[in-house]
């Protein structure tokens, strides 16, 4: 063996030994000669052969299966690339050929490397995919959550609206109905007090506009508190209305309107009667706002009485 | 151990790259196949690096873990495939060693009065790699002591030739001539078997 060949050999080997500390998987240097590459891989296969003097361990029962299951899982989290190697402060051995270049050679065979395609490890994607599902679908549910609460609040305001309505309404029922009732026992009073005088009233005429119609007048001893019920008038056609007039020596004074209602009762009261009223007289006006009357009497006090 | 002189038949490496394409081609049945035929021996070379069975039985998942996602870098202009996972094997384990500063050691001796826990699927280690395996240590035994030290702290200690040189109290150059003249015996001894992973 010549020296030339030796001392190839020799950087053959230390480069091996260097590249063993690299990793085989580690990025090729720049290619050299046939003859260099050649002795690398041979000192590279016994490298490879020196753990063969070692006895083999049987792995443990359940660790092939272990491995299976991570692999068939789709749990094939990348093997953790190994920890970077505490830095060794070695220079590759340059492997200068002794021997002069050979030709070019052709180009090596592409047999190394694969043209798979690399999936890799899915299942960090499949995990951060799944999340993401989650998340939207989450963010949907929540969304129609949030739309559906809306309805619910607009619905629930609408509500409270009608109840205050309802409650506003009642309110002011209440308050008629206590009106009313005030009326109501006023007039009780005023019909049952002690010098009330009464004055019935009867259609006017021969020919009476409203024959079936009367009425009644109370008026109390203050010759000021006054209740009037009508019966039995005919509802005044459309742009008419019933106007009662209290006469005085002054003149007849307009003291209040009814349209009549078919069946119903009529009732009006005040607590001022004009001063000096000698009559009372219910006309059929074409509208509220006469000062004296015009249309045709249809009742009228039967007695005049001195009532003030 | 009689040294085997016969030739050993042929190890149908062609199988092993054929699984190790499969495997790229993310077939688990290859990769089963490759775990059968060679995890004893990696598990054995992990446990000799680590002295620990436990540590090196993670070192052989990862390793395989590696190789499901990593097959595609295999070169076959480097290395064959049983080159490749035994290096693969032995950074894995190196690395773990300076990681986790392993004091125990379990010497050779030792391992080798370990016996095999439960058997492996296959029940008996190829019988290529059995024959491999009785010719490697029969030459390994052939080696002047002081080089196959040095050989081995390089190989299963992962130093350099500086650090086996302090560790031994020995010139660097001593070293380097003990390692290259073990390296080059080992390559001819072993002649017949590297043709076969060529």
């Amino acid at each position: 063996m010549n020296t030339d060949n030796t001392h190839s050999d020799d950087l053959t080997i230390l480069a091996a030994l260097e590249a063993l500390e690299r990793g085989i998987d580690s990025p090729r240097g720049p290619r050299a000669d046939e003859t260099t590459e050649t002795l690398t891989r041979l000192y590279t296969e016994v490298l490879g052969l020196v753990p063969f003097e070692t006895e083999p361990v049987t792995p443990s029962a359940g660790s092939k299966a272990r491995l299976m299951a991570l692999i068939q899982g789709g749990e094939t989290p990348p093997a953790a690339e190994p920890a970077a190697a505490p830095a060794r402060a070695v220079a590759p051995a340059p492997v200068a050929p002794l021997r002069p270049a050979q030709e070019t050679r052709a180009p090596r065979p592409a047999t190394g490397s694969y043209a798979v395609s690399r999936r890799g490890s899915r299942w960090p994607l499949a995990l951060a995919a799944a999340l993401a599902l989650a998340l939207l679908g989450l963010s949907l549910w929540l969304f129609t959550q949030v739309g559906t609460l809306r309805e619910t609040i607009a619905r629930l305001e609408d509500e409270v609206k009608t109840e205050r309505a309802r409650a506003a309404a009642a309110e002011a029922e209440v308050e008629r109905v206590k009106s009313d009732s005030l009326d109501l026992r006023q007039k009780f009073q005023l019909v049952t007090s002690h010098a009330v005088e009464v004055s019935p009233m009867r259609p006017v005429g021969e020919a009476p506009l409203q024959p079936n119609a009367s009425g009644i007048l109370f008026v109390a001893a203050d010759h000021q508190h006054w209740y009037l019920r009508v019966r039995n008038l005919q509802p005044a056609v459309q742009g008419k209305t019933y106007t009662l007039w209290f006469e005085t020596p002054q003149g007849p004074v307009r003291s209040g309107h009814f349209s009549g209602k078919t069946g119903e009762p009529e009732d009006l009261s005040s607590e001022t009667m004009p001063v000096g009223t000698n009559g009372v007289l219910v006309t059929l006006e074409d509208s509220t706002d006469v000062a004296a009357p015009t249309g045709p009497p249809v009742l009228r006090a039967a007695a005049v009485y001195p009532i003030t | 151990m009689s040294p085997v002189t016969s030739s050993p038949a042929p190890m149908d490496s062609t199988s092993d790259v054929t699984l190790l394409r499969q495997v790229a081609e993310r077939q688990p049945q290859a990769l089963g196949a490759l775990y059968d035929r060679y995890a004893a021996t990696l598990l054995g070379l992990g446990k000799r690096i680590l002295g620990s069975l436990p540590d090196a039985e993670e070192v052989l998942q990862e390793v395989f873990l590696h190789v499901w996602n990593h097959a595609d870098r295999y070169d076959a202009g480097r290395s064959s495939v049983s080159t490749w996972l035994i290096l693969i094997t032995r950074s894995r384990a190196i690395d773990r060693l300076r990681t986790r500063k392993v004091v125990e050691r379990t010497h050779e001796t030792s391992v080798q009065e370990n016996p095999p826990e439960d058997a492996s699927p296959e029940g008996v280690e190829n019988v290529f790699l059995r024959e491999r395996r009785d010719r490697v240590q029969s030459e390994m035994e052939k080696l002047p002591p002081e080089q196959k030290q040095v050989l081995e702290m390089a190989f299963y200690e992962g130093l350099s030739q500086s650090e086996i040189a302090a560790r031994s109290d020995l010139p660097l150059g001593t070293v380097k001539t003990r390692t290259l003249l073990a390296m080059k015996k080992l390559r001819g001894a072993l002649r017949d078997e590297i043709r076969q992973l060529l």
